[in-house]
This record gives C-alpha cells, structure tokens and sequence, in this order.
C-alpha cells in the first residue's frame, strides 16, 4: 500500500538548489533508505515532510490526504514523526516532559510531575530504554542519551511515517534501535532511514532512494544491494566541475605557516595536530560535526582551545580573538560557516562589507576617505569576481554566491596569508562555485597558505595538495591529493581506517 | 568547613537563594538596629507596599523567561491605580476590579501582538506603551487625589480587622497565595512551554507547539498580572497618583534581578522575584535605622542592582561552561553564547 | 520678511530641488536614498505642523517660536546623537537623565560652591560623564547583560550621586558664561547662539557618524557583531566606547542645559530622554542593526519639537504630549522595520534558522 507520494519537489535557497524535482513513493511497512552525499537534499526532504520547510513546488500526499506545508502540527497530524539531526530537544526541561511535550498530561490543568514521569518511564521501558532517569534535565545528558529520547520521542507516537535522520550519529550499541525499527515495521509504519552508514542500511533497510543534487537519482532493494554502485551512483558524475590546476608545483622550501600540536578544543576536538605550509592548500574532510568547526573556529580565534600549542609562522600564538588571530604573524583569517551570521552584514554595501580590514588605511586623521575607500573595495570585489554593479548594494540583497564572494574579497584585503575556510561553497551556485576555486588557488600561488573544510570531498580532491579526514575530533587518515580518491575518504569518515574491512560502512 | 563552603557555593549558585539569603540579612539588619521592637504594624506596612512590586515584577519575570523584555508594567500600574482611584465612585469596585484587569490584559495583548506579528523589538514596542499609558494615566488624573474603596482597602491591608486577631498579615497571604499559583502556574502546559520557548525556541517548534501563541498568552497574563499590582497599589496609598508608577520601572527590573532571574530566557522564578520585590522595600528601612538615607540610598540600591546582576550573569556563563563540558554539540548554540560572551 | 513667506520659500526651495533632481539619474538616485530623501521630509512636515499651528495661536509661526524650537532641538539633538549610537549597536541608554544632572551639577557646584574656573568644571564634568560611560559599556559588553538595566541602575546611582554633590540645598546656580551660551539670551546678528551650536551639532555628528572610522565601526557592531567580531574588529573596545561617546553626550547636554534652565535641577534631564529616543526612531534608525542616518535623526528633532511646541499653545494637558510621543514612537517602529511583512502567514520568524541547519 502507498503511504507516501512526494511528486516534483522543488526548493531553493537563493541560487543554490536544494531540492531539484524529487519525486518517489514509499510503501506501507516498509523501511526505505535514503543515501545521499551532503547537501543532496535528504534533510531539506525530511524538513519538507516534517513541516519546518515549505518547498518552492511540488506536492506530497500521505495516505492519499495532501499534505499542508509549513505546519509540524499537520505534519504530525497526518502521521508523520520525526526525529531529527540536530534533535528536538528543548535542554531544560526534563527528560519526561521532553518525551511527553507536544502532548502533555494534565489532571485539572496541572502536569504533574508524578504523571509525567511515571507516563514517560513507561514510554521508555516500552521502548527498551531504562537506564535513563527521566527526571533529570535533558542538559546533563550525554549524546548517545539524548539521541535515544530523540528516537523514542519519535517511535512513539505511533506514525505511520517513521522519519529518522542521521540515528545512530552518536549510538554506540545500533541494535536497539533496529529492533524497534523492525517492530515498527512489521506493525505496517513505513520508515524512512537517512544514513551515511551503508552497512546499516545493508542490515536493515528494504529498499532504497539515493538522492543527487536534490533529484532521485537511483532505487536499490535489499535483494541487489550492491556497495560499489550505489556510492557511484551517489557521487555521480554529472557535473564536472573543472577545477583549475595548480599552475606550479609545490615548493619543497616553503615555509611551514601554521603548525598546530595536540590541539584540544572541549570535547569535539581531541588532540589535533597538522602543519600548512606556505602556498598550500590543505584539505579537512569529514562527515559533518566531527570537530571540523571547532577546529578552524579555534584557530581564527573565535572559540578558545582547551589544551594544545600553535605556531604561526614558528612563534606560539596565543589565539585568543579572531583581532589577534589576525594580527599574530602573516594573519589568520577565518571565512566562517554560518554567512549570514558570521559572514556578512547584511544590511550594509559591499563597499563597506569589503573595506572592514583597511579602513585605518583609507582614513585620514580618523575621518573615512570615501574615495580610497570605494577603490581599494572595488579591486578586491573585482579580482574575486565580483561584479561592480552590486558594490553599492546591500549585501543581503546579493545571491549566496556573491555574499561569499564579497566574504572573500575582504578576507584578501586583510592580507592573511593564513586562510581558514570553512565549507566555502555551502549553498552557492555551481558558476559562483568555479570563481571560488579559481580564487582559492590565485591566493595559494601568491605563496597563501590554505585549510579547507569542505561538505563535498570533489572539491576537496581537485584543490587540495593533502587531505585530512577528521573522525570524533581526530585526525584518523592524511593523503596526499594526488592518492585520495571519495573511496578513501569516505572510508576514513565514518571511522574506518583504509586497512579496515572492505564491507561496512560508505 | 567544608559544610560553610557548599552552603556558602549554594547560596552563590541558586538565584531564588541568594535572593532570600540577601532578604535575610536585610531584614535583620533592620530588626536588631530599629530603635523600638518591630511590631506587627511595621510587618505589614511594609508588605503593604512590597505586594505591588512583587506582583508586577512576576508579570516581567514571565515575559523575561521566554526570552523577551516588558517596560510596559510601570504604565499599566499606573493607569490602572488611577482608576481604580478616580472614574468609577459609583460602580460596584469588583466591576471596576475586572474591568481593570480587562484593559491589562487589553495592553498585555497588544504588546503581544506587535512583537510576535509585527517582529518588532519588545523594548522599543513596550517603551511605547509604557509612554503611552503614563500619558493617558495624565490625562485621566492631572492632580494625585481620588480615593480607594474601604472594603478593597481592608481586603488588601487587612487595616480593618483587630490587629490581635490577624495572625498572618493580609499582604503576606495574598503572596502565599501568589506563590501556590506559581508553583502551580509552573506545572501547567503554559508553565512549561513558556520555560521552553525561552531556552530553544527552534526545538519547541520543532515540537509542534505554537511559539507564538505561548508568547501572546505571556504577554497578556503579564498584563493582567501588573493591572493586579494597580489594584493593590491603589489599596496600598489609598488614592491614585499619575506619577507615582515611574519608580516602578527600574524596580521592577531590580526585583527580578535581585531575585536571581538571569536575562537570558529560559529560567528564572517568581518566587525570587518575590524576594527581590521584600528587599528592595526593606532595604531603605535597613538603611534608615543604621543611618543611611537619601542621596546614598539611591546609590545603594542602583550598585546592588548591578551586582545582582553581574552575579546573575556569571553564574549563568559559569553554568554554560558547565553545560558545554558533560554535553556533546548538541547545545552549543546555548552554551557557545554564554561561554563566547566573554571571549572577545 | 515674514515668518510665513520665509517658510513657504523652505517648502518651496524643498520642493524645486525634488524637482530638479528627478529630472537627473544621478538625482533620482539620491531621492531614493534615505540618508537624502528623510530629512527632507521630515523638515518640511516639521514646517507644515509649525502652519497647523496657527489654528490654536496666533503666535504661531513666529520668527520667536522658530527660534525657541530651533534652541530646544538643540538639546534633544546632542542626547539623540549619543543615544543614536547607542540604539544602533542594539542597546538603550536610559542613564540619560543621570548623567544629565551629575555633569550639570558637577559645572554648577564646581563653580559656585568650589569656585573653579568654568573651563576647568566642563573639563571635569565631561571627563565624569565619560568614566560613567565607561563602566556602563563594560559590565553591558564583557558580561553581555541587557543594556536598559545597566543604564537604569546607573542612573539611579546618578541621580543619588547629583542629590548628593548638592547636599540636599537647592539647586545651585549655573555659571553666567554657561548661561549665555545656551539660555538664548547671547545673540550673534541678531540669531540666538543655540541655534549656530545646533547647526554645528548637526555638521559634527553627520561627521562622527557618517564618515569617522568610529562611526563606520558602530554600523558594522550593529549590523553584526557574530561578522565583525570575525572580521578582526575590537568589538569589546567598540562597545564600550559607544556608550563613552553617548554618555559623553548626555554630559554636554547637561551643560548645555544648565546654561538654558539656570540651574542644576536633578530633574534638568527627565524630560529630554523620550523626546531622543523617539527622534532616532523617527529618523529611521532601527535597533541593532546598520540602519540609521544621523541627518534623518537631527531634522526628527525638529519635526518633534515643533510639535511639542504647538501642543503646548493648544493648551492641552501634559499627558498628551506622553499618548502622541508613544504613538509616534510605534508608527515609527511600524514603518521603519525591515522586516515589512506582517508575518500572519505560514512562514514563522525562525524558520530560517531551522532551513540553515
């Protein structure tokens, strides 16, 4: 029986296509995989489904009834129960009112407390979790905790749609969850399993849809499951991004830039340690959440490391802001994740977006030569491709693109010659894509030495000269470009070094 | 030792027990230095006046819990005090009574509305507000004069019954009331969401549970909460003054501050609010019987404020740090803010 | 001249120069800008009320009422520059009125009681505004605690501190040099020398503001501190030192007040601080956030004062005055918010926040 028919699916941010005409159904007790790389559009999928997102287009029926969007009370209406990446969890509250939120029990409009955990034991014990006290507050959990609540949270109110992303991100012991998905299952829900771990899926899952630049791009069944095509399949080899070649090779005595020793940032980075050198491009791989953020924000200055040295350009730097990051020997300089926060400001030109690091260079006696100021923005706003017509507009105005490449125009102005960059890519368009690689290694034969984080490893294979694949907080594997194949680094990114058996995971 | 030392760590930890501890030894000071013993009619004067103050200050500690900001509450006290104190001599005083809470509501609503619909910033809507009904407070009453119903008096004060027959001074029942619908007010599904709204508001939507409309009824119960504390100030000074609500709007702010609720959304209590709104009136009767008054009065009460805050607020970052070293990545957004806060 | 003609040449002059400039490119693109467009505007409707006025009195327009608007909007100019900035970068100065009567007391009592020479007592009370400042924008920008409460309880400390320099006496008169400055009674041709002093106040906050490293570095607070805390700028430093310059403000005002009222009333500040913050909303300014022109906020004060003025010859009482400022207030919210849509559809204000994860 049909359950769910999603037809022709669309949604964009900006210029970036997040979800790309999707169109697939599922069945009624059964448990269907979604594969995908990172940004393929499972999870703006799910968050259509689950009513957090509204889709540009495209429409979605369950059990024959359309589905309204934008609304996670019709979403859970209609059937559908998800539990999240990033969860739900609400951290102060306690762990039974975080099981029972949406439905809270009340006697004469009161939620007592006695009610509420004895009712939410109950829903744990039925689900095979007791060692968690239900009184204590969500905060105190570990991960692996609160990714379980965060799943029974889900199989518990009955779905018929059983939507699970990413649940065992943080699940040492996966055979609990798989005994209650398959109970699920036998009991007529359709569950929708999002992993990058294919031997799970191998294990559990009936079916599959594997997703590509947000279009269904492939089915397998239990029955032919087969590793090697289904990540070719994934990875696909439709766009083909030309990266631009290195125009020089290496040189062997390039100065070492930044050298990091056993850096320790909280918990989610334990003991990195990594060198660039001047000119160098070096790539962070990873799946996402793996301390890649952690690392490069300590590193900028943004976030304070716990233990751990490093040098820049051979003298120890204390990092202690991203002002003295910038200032400790040739410059660091971060271009952050999250644009819109870290990135831009938004309500502001491109001029003055760009002219931040000059601005004493471009002022007399305090006072802004509005002139020096418009020229210096122009010519870095230019090499970096960004078109003179949108310095004088707002940022926030701009497409995805050209806000990073404005981002990226200011970075250069700083003159660091250190640039950490975080997924700088992430939601622009492919041409935007191409002007920032071409900027990147401009930059890196100007003698700029590069850490690059990236969600999609082809472009982490077609700019860097070594790659580092960071598993919970560690560097588990390091190639050089030239050697690295996605195989490989994928492999590394789910935790199994290269010599590991060949079945298991992507 | 040790024993000093946790007890001295829990006072400094928990806001509601710093509050109380603060009152403690506040309310000694004034009880050993008075000249004469304190009778039961000091008790209750100053209950008297602290009733208003408590009661207002809940309604902005609610507003601050999901994470928003309310000046509005030293309008409506004024504008409903002057009600209750001039139009209506010949109405019934309980029509008056719910008429009042009525246009607290009216102004708790409206508040609502323009920050949840409209996105506005809560400070700049409710500083509209606040002028707004200073203003009309004004027009309403241009001279302090009017006069309060005698039986709403006597149910507020408890001036009418014997003093040998009160064994709890009336004031100091109606907060134990307040305090029993606190505790319980805490444990309804409102209680709950509004706790959570203000600590991840993304999460209780992603829940399911409507954000907005917990703000609105927030909002609005604020509303009803500060025209409740007109009703008792108008009791309290038995007639109505158009001015006298201005004092309210930094101590509305110092009660909660004192009280141990940080300004960060998400916790915070009524019960050390109700503490903040005691010291703050016992404290220029502890300053008058060891000598200190007027001008340095003031000075004391605005750096008690502040450090009240700065207690609030270091210990909030302490907690984040807390929450970031036993947790994963999970509540980073939280505890990043809190720890960053001093990192630049 | 009369008054009238004089005016109606301003809405003429105002409506000429619109006129021209549509017929230019350039000058379309400047009728579109804001920072051009607003003042404008709000200048021209302050000279339309000024016309209303002539309904309740026949005093009104008057050369004298011109002036007596152009000298009060002096004061509500200097405290709405500093509160400008302030409101810019997401905070609230409500230690205004404190700082007001401390650095008006300090003037006041330094050279009465103390017998210092002028200079040296405006010297002294502006470097105290400045320290006040000082230790407000610290504990708001290292503990990262709401602005209003800080500047609340700092003003009470204030109010304390300026109650106590006086010792309860009564207010103490203000220096004779002070009080020719800003009382009105000084003239230069005949034109009062509050009036060149606004006019200056104009030209060196559009300087501070517009065109000063510091001023950029505001806007950039504004709009984001997460980018540019990223981008190397010394945030903490920036911070603290908005609240500096607007403290440093209220200060000068309290000066220049003590010269327009006499004497060093603790009350001297009260009733300026709304007219400021509703002048900087009027003006366009929208909190935390790199929206504002300080040419939109100074003509504000204008179009606010002129109508304080004619309210008053009307006759109504003072609480008028409070219901229309509050309204004023809120219309000007409504209209200046960037976010323009209600958001009564389907679209929740977090849901951004959600789709980026």
């Amino acid at each position: 029986m049909k359950i769910l028919e999603v037809s022709n699916l669309s949604k964009h941010y900006g210029d970036a296509t997040a979800l790309n005409g999707a169109t697939l159904t599922m069945e009624a007790g059964e448990i269907h995989a979604i594969v995908g790389e990172n940004g393929a559009g499972k999870s703006t999928l799910v968050k259509v489904l689950s009513g957090i997102v509204v889709p540009d287009r495209g429409s979605v029926k369950i059990a024959d009834q359309e589905l309204e969007f934008g609304n996670p009370r019709k979403s859970g209406s209609l059937g559908v129960s998800t539990a999240f990446q990033e969860l739900s969890l609400i951290s102060n509250l306690s762990v039974a009112e975080n099981v029972l939120i949406s439905h809270l029990p009340t006697r004469f409009g009161i939620v007592t407390r006695a009610g509420v955990e004895s009712q939410a034991r109950e829903i744990l014990h039925e689900w095979g979790v007791n060692d968690i006290n239900v009184r204590s507050t969500v905060a105190s959990l570990s991960l692996s905790a609160k990714q379980r609540i965060e799943i029974v949270c889900a199989l518990n109110s009955n779905p018929k749609i059983l939507i699970l992303d990413e649940p065992t991100a943080a699940l040492s012991d996966t055979s609990w969850l798989f005994e209650h998905v398959q109970r699920m299952r036998d009991a007529g829900t359709c569950v929708i399993y999002i992993s990058h771990k294919l031997a799970e899926i191998k294990e559990i899952c009936d079916r599959g849809t594997i997703m590509r630049n947000g279009a269904i791009v492939g089915e397998f069944l239990k029955a032919n499951f087969n590793h090697e095509h289904i990540i070719s399949t994934m990875i696909g080899r439709s766009i083909s991004l030309a990266f631009p070649p290195r125009e020089s090779p290496l040189r062997e005595d390039a100065s070492t830039l930044i050298e990091v020793k056993d850096l320790v940032v909280g918990s989610q980075v334990s003991g990195v340690s990594l060198d660039v050198r001047a000119g160098e491009i070096v790539g962070i791989a990873g799946l996402e959440g793996q301390g890649q953020r952690e690392l490069f924000y300590s590193l900028g200055g943004a976030i304070r490391s716990s233990s751990g040295e490093v040098r820049v350009d051979g003298e120890v730097a204390k990092l202690r802001t991203p002002r003295t990051a910038s200032r400790s020997g040739p410059g660091i300089a971060l271009v952050p994740e999250e644009r819109k926060r870290e990135g831009i400001f938004s309500d502001m030109t491109s001029i003055k977006n760009i002219s931040v690091p000059v601005l004493s260079k471009v002022s007399t006696a305090g006072i802004i030569r509005n002139r020096s100021e418009r020229s210096m923005s122009r010519k870095a706003g230019s090499e970096n491709h960004l078109p003179e017509d949108f310095l004088t507009r707002n940022v926030g105005q701009l497409s995805g693109g050209n806000q990073q490449k404005t981002v990226l125009a200011r970075t250069a102005l700083s003159g660091a010659q250190i640039l950490l960059m975080f997924d700088p890519t992430r939601g622009i368009d492919p041409s935007a894509k191409l002007e920032v690689y071409s900027t990147l290694r401009k930059s890196s034969g100007e003698g700029v030495g590069v850490l690059l984080y990236s969600t999609e490893i082809p472009e982490l294979l077609g700019l860097c000269d070594r790659i580092l694949v960071m598993y919970d907080g560690k560097i588990v594997a390091s190639m050089l470009g030239s050697d690295a194949t996605e195989e490989k680094v994928m492999a590394a990114a789910v935790g199994r070094h290269s010599s590991a058996q060949s079945t298991g995971a992507l | 030792m040790s024993a000093v030392g946790s007890v001295v760590r829990r006072i400094a930890s928990d806001g509601s027990t710093r509050a109380a501890f603060i009152l403690l030894v506040f309310f000694l000071i004034w009880a050993i230095n008075a000249r004469n013993p304190l009778e039961s009619k000091d008790i209750t004067d100053w209950l008297v006046l602290a009733l208003p103050l408590a009661v207002a200050s809940i309604g902005v500690t609610l507003v601050i819990i999901t994470k928003q900001f309310d000046l509005s509450a030293a309008g409506v006290i004024t504008l409903t005090s002057v009600m209750m104190a001039t139009s209506f001599k010949e109405t019934n005083v309980w029509i008056v009574v719910i008429l009042v809470l009525a246009v607290g509501a009216l102004v708790g609503l409206l508040n609502g509305v323009f920050v949840v619909f409209a996105k506005l910033p809560a400070i700049a809507v409710t500083l509209a507000t606040l002028i707004i009904l200073q203003g009309v407070s004004l027009i309403l009453l241009v001279r302090p004069g009017g006069s309060v119903d005698e039986n709403l008096i006597a149910l507020v004060t408890g001036s009418s019954e014997s003093s040998s027959s009160a064994f709890i001074p009336r004031p100091a029942l109606i907060l134990l009331v307040l305090v029993v619908a606190w505790l319980l007010f805490k444990r309804t599904k409102l209680g709950i969401y509004m706790y959570a709204v203000g600590r991840d508001e993304e999460a209780v939507q992603l829940s399911g549970v409507s954000v907005r409309k917990v703000r609105l009824s927030i909002f609005t119960i604020a509303g009803i909460l500060y025209a409740l504390a007109g009703v008792f100030l108008a009791a309290a000074i038995k007639s109505g003054d158009a001015t006298i609500g201005e004092s309210y709007v930094l101590s509305t702010f110092a009660a909660i501050a004192i009280g141990g609720t940080a300004f960060i959304g998400g916790s915070g209590s009524a019960i050390g609010t109700i503490f903040g709104a005691l010291t703050l009136m016992v404290m220029p009767k502890m300053l008058f019987v060891i000598g200190i008054s007027g001008w340095s009065a003031r000075v004391f009460t605005g750096v008690l404020i502040i450090l009240a805050v700065l207690a609030g607020a270091v210990s909030a970052m302490r907690q984040g740090a807390k929450l970031k070293e036993t947790a994963g990545d999970v509540d980073q957004t939280n505890a990043d803010h809190l720890v960053e806060g001093n990192g630049y | 001249m009369s008054i009238e003609i004089a005016l109606f040449i301003c809405l003429a002059v105002s409506a000429i120069t619109v006129f021209i400039a549509a017929s230019s490119e350039g000058g379309r693109n400047l009728l579109r800008s804001p920072g051009f467009i607003r003042p404008l505007i709000l200048v021209n409707l302050a000279i339309g009320v000024l016309f209303l006025g002539r309904f309740y009195s026949d005093g009104l327009p008057s050369y004298l009422s011109v002036g007596t608007i152009l000298t009060q909007s002096l004061f509500v100019a200097v405290i709405a520059f500093g509160q400008g900035l302030v409101m810019l970068i997401g905070g609230l100065d409500l230690s205004i009125p404190g700082v007001i009567a401390v650095s008006a007391t300090i003037v006041a009592v330094g050279t009465s009681v103390w017998e210092w020479p002028v200079l040296v007592a405006v010297v002294v009370a502006l470097i105290a505004s400045a320290l006040f400042g000082l230790i407000s924008g610290f504990i708001i920008a290292k503990f990262q605690i709401p602005a209003f409460i800080i500047t609340l309880a700092m003003g009470t400390i204030l109010a304390g501190v300026s109650m106590g320099m006086t010792f309860g006496r009564k207010a103490p008169a203000g220096p004779d040099a002070v009080i020719n400055l800003f009382s009105g009674i000084g003239k230069i041709y005949g034109i009062g020398i509050p009036i060149f002093i606004f006019l200056l106040v104009g030209v060196l906050g559009y300087i501070i503001q517009a065109k000063s490293v510091f001023g950029r570095q505001a806007y950039l607070f504004g709009s984001s501190p997460g980018t540019a805390r990223i981008a190397g700028q010394p945030v903490l430093r920036i911070e603290i030192l908005v609240y500096v310059v607007g403290a440093l403000a209220s200060g000068i005002a309290g000066i220049m007040l003590l010269g327009y009222s006499g004497n060093a009333q603790l009350s001297l500040g009260d009733e300026w601080l709304i007219p400021a913050i509703t002048a900087v909303l009027v003006g366009g300014t929208v909190i935390g956030s790199g929206l504002g022109f300080w040419q939109s906020t100074f003509a504000a004060t204008v179009l606010l004062t002129t109508i304080i003025v004619v309210i008053q010859a009307t006759g109504y009482p003072e609480g008028y005055k409070s219901v229309l400022y509050g309204v004023v207030i809120l219309l000007a919210l409504i209209v200046t918010r960037p976010d323009r849509k209600w958001s009564l559809a389907k679209s929740n204000p977090r849901q951004q926040v959600l789709e980026r994860k």
